[in-house]
């Protein structure tokens, strides 16, 4: 339940991109307080890895463009975890 | 979470299961403890120092006085600066030796951080005392004398799932290798050289990623180091990636462990491209 019904429609992550659950972007470290666009594709502490999210020229014929990689993957991407209610084993 | 500060003491084993939140607050406590263990042995070394002064005091002014019993005094002062000399090397000794590995089990959780729901748990595994298994000795006949030992150590392993249901396991082994030999001087010396194997296993969902396989061929990118590392192997299959390296340093293993699983999930990441178009 999110009291103040904010939405944070950016992507982060590290490894991989996923929806922000933050409640605000006050203070958030990825966005800067909603200064980064795309907080995935803009890390800067991925060492050796500086265009990380850039897959132009990858066989682009079968895997589409560089920008096919929207917010809503970024939410798909998280799999729910089973809560105590959902598990019908429990008593 | 309360650690288990007698075993972690007696045995040198940390072994947990809890949210990564957790475990960075019990690596703390462990941190603190080794902190306090340091200070014991500076403070016994300390004392080690006073007693033997009080011991040569007591010597000089029984020889002055004539005096048997500060002649006694200074015998057990002294014995017992010697004692506490010896303790000061011997109390905390493994926690001491091996005080970075904490540490590094820090750095790793940190980077996992990003990718993990805050409730999930992750195993891990902490051997802050040396456990060496003697894999073979052989001699070493370009020296004389010479004999060489190798050992492993597997002393941290860390595994659990992330938020995109990809099972992640890491661990890291400890190869040392000891030569030792006759010199032409006729000094023995031992020679320890120690490396450190970094293995990552991904297990990742098909339903999110498909088959990575193609990814991996059509991507054909080199999985990145630090330059003092080396990548020994790869392998991707159709539920997994599988990553060696080997790693000269230990304080170079986070970013070791961090690039490796960076080029992991290029893999992936483009691997769930295909999967979403062919959806």
């Amino acid at each position: 339940m999110n009291p103040t019904g904010f939405a944070c429609p950016r992507r982060v992550g590290f490894l991989f991109p996923h929806a922000c659950d933050r409640l605000t972007p006050i203070g958030c470290p990825d966005c800067n307080g909603g200064q980064v666009n795309d907080p995935f594709a803009q890390r800067t502490d991925r060492y050796g890895y500086n265009e990380y999210d850039n897959y132009s020229g990858v066989a682009s014929g079968v895997y589409g463009g560089p920008h096919d990689f929207t917010e809503a993957d970024g939410e798909t991407l998280v799999r729910k975890r089973r809560t105590y209610e959902d598990d019908l084993n429990k008593s | 979470m309360a650690i288990d500060t007698a075993k972690l003491q007696k045995e040198g084993v940390y072994d947990a299961r809890a949210p990564l939140r957790s475990l960075l607050e019990d690596l703390d406590q462990i941190g603190n403890m080794v902190q306090a263990a340091e200070a014991k042995r500076h403070r016994v070394r300390l004392y080690s120092g006073v007693a033997m002064i009080v011991g040569l005091l007591s010597a000089v002014v029984a020889g002055i006085v004539n005096s048997n019993a500060f002649g006694f005094c200074a015998f057990l002062a002294f014995t017992a600066g010697v004692g506490l000399f010896i303790y000061s090397f011997v109390t905390g000794r493994d926690l001491h030796k091996h005080h970075d590995r904490y540490d590094l089990l820090k750095e790793l959780s940190k980077t996992l951080q990003h990718d993990a729901d805050p409730q999930a748990k992750f195993s891990v595994h902490l051997a802050l005392k040396a456990q060496p298994k003697l894999l073979r000795a052989e001699p070493f006949p370009q020296r004389k004398n010479g004999k060489q030992e190798f050992f492993e150590e597997d002393f941290l392993s860390i595994g659990g799932e992330l938020l995109d249901g990809t099972f992640l396991e890491e661990s890291v082994t400890e190869l040392t290798r000891k030569r030792s030999y006759t010199n032409p001087r006729g000094k023995s010396k031992t020679k320890t050289r120690s490396r450190y194997q970094l293995a990552v296993r991904l297990g990742y969902p098909s339903d999110v990623y498909g088959d990575a396989r193609p990814a991996q061929q059509a991507l054909n990118e080199e999985i990145r180091v630090p330059a003092t590392a080396t990548i020994k192997d790869v392998g991707v299959s159709e539920k997994t990636i599988a990553v060696k390296a080997m790693v000269q340093a230990e304080k170079e293993i986070p970013q070791t462990s961090a690039m490796v699983c960076l080029g992991a999930y290029r893999i992936l990441n483009l691997a769930r491209r295909a999967a979403g178009g062919a959806k």
